[in-house]
Order: C-alpha cells, then sequence, then structure tokens
C-alpha cells in the first residue's frame, strides 16, 4: 500500500506550501480564553493540523467568540494568544467566529484576522468538514 | 456523510443543532455516554445508543439499547466520521 506524501515544501517563489492529507477540518473553540487551557490548546493543535497538508477552519461558538477579542494574556502569566494567532494566518488557518454568540458592542474590537459569519453558516462548515473536532 | 456522535455532557445545545440539522439523518447515530446517559434524546432518524458501563455505573435505566466498549469501538469504524461532543 502506497502512502501519500504529507508535509511542507519551499515553493518556486520562496512561499512554504503544503501538500497531502488535504482533509477538510473543522475545530471548533466553545469556552472563553482564560478559564481552561482549551482555547489555546485547540489553537496549537489547530496549527499542527496544517502539517499534514490539511485544510483547518477555526470555529469560534458559544463563549469561545471571546477569544476573538485582543487580549494581553501574559499579564495573567497564560500563554500569548497573540502569537497563536499570527501563527494561525501565516498557516492559512480560517478563523471564524459566531456573529450572534458576541454582544454588539464587542463586534469593533474583533481581531481583523477572524472574520464573522451567522450560527446557520457554521452549522454548515460543521456539516461539510471531513473531520469535526470540538473543544 | 454517515456520521457517528459521542454525547458526553447533558443539554449539550450546539451538539444537539448540529445532530438535528445534518443532512443525512437517517444514516447517524448518537452513543450516549458519561453524564449524557441521563439524557431522553428524541430527535428523528437517529439510531441512539447508551454506554453500557456508563449507565451501570450510575445506576440507572436507560431506553436507549446499550452498546460495549467493542461494539462502540466497531461502530466507529463503520461510520464515515465520528464527532465527540
Amino acid at each position: 500500500m502506497s502512502k501519500k506524501a504529507t508535509g511542507f515544501f519551499l515553493s518556486v517563489e520562496g512561499e512554504l506550501k503544503s501538500v497531502g492529507a488535504g482533509k477538510r477540518v473543522a475545530v471548533i473553540v466553545r469556552n472563553s480564553p482564560f478559564n481552561t487551557l482549551k482555547s489555546v490548546e485547540a489553537f496549537r493543535m489547530s496549527i499542527g493540523l496544517t502539517l499534514e497538508g490539511n485544510q483547518v477552519d477555526l470555529l469560534l461558538m458559544e463563549a469561545g467568540v471571546y477569544n476573538a477579542l485582543p487580549s494581553v494574556s501574559t499579564t495573567i502569566k497564560r500563554p500569548d494568544m497573540n502569537q497563536f494567532i499570527d501563527t494561525m494566518e501565516l498557516c492559512g488557518i480560517g478563523v471564524y467566529l459566531e456573529s450572534e454568540a458576541l454582544p454588539l458592542p464587542l463586534h469593533s474590537k474583533i481581531r481583523p484576522q477572524m472574520t464573522k459569519k451567522s450560527r446557520k453558516e457554521l452549522m454548515e462548515m460543521i456539516h461539510r468538514a471531513d473531520v469535526v473536532i470540538p473543544f | 456523510m454517515k456520521t457517528f456522535y459521542f454525547i458526553r455532557k447533558l443539554k449539550d445545545r450546539l451538539a444537539a443543532e448540529v445532530i438535528s440539522g445534518g443532512p443525512e439523518k437517517g444514516t447517524d447515530a448518537i452513543l450516549l455516554m458519561h453524564d449524557a446517559v441521563y439524557e431522553k434524546w428524541a430527535p428523528e432518524g437517529v439510531r441512539i445508543f447508551a454506554c453500557r458501563e456508563d449507565v451501570a455505573a450510575r445506576g440507572i435505566e436507560t431506553p436507549y439499547p446499550a452498546a460495549s466498549y467493542e461494539e462502540i469501538a466497531r461502530m466507529i469504524v463503520e461510520y464515515d466520521r465520528t464527532i465527540v461532543w
């Protein structure tokens, strides 16, 4: 049985590109950023999943939408969320948040790397995904 | 896509919404485990099982067919994807 090669390669244009497994993965974050380590673990794992050439989407739902707001997590000695979010952008991970779950006054504060979608649209993404990983 | 859902918590609204809105409900199945064995689920067109060990550990009775760990492992292989809520 032959196994398809997976991983990263440097294109002739000098860009880091991935090849391989190519599954559509939806990672769902349902918890706010600081009460548990679940959100950070979801971010870390999403980045790891891109190493196998998967197309990863991170869906912030329910209390997970608060991960979309800028934070200074190092103030309370927690992992630096900004580092993860910058790396996710570099890895081509789409980050989407459930528009209805975030109070309206906070919508103007959403990080620029993140896209608002309705709960219905996120449900459709979950149904289309080959792999769904709720945190 | 034929999906096998694991439900572990009580009153998981998001999981319920995903399952009831699934495009291929006729082929999907739910396994209730941990505290979710207390639940009374009635989504249409979805087979429901309860983890035998978790039901026994809580000393309750459930209207759903019991599934042993071996049966659960077999179902994971049979279905196209498994989602653990």
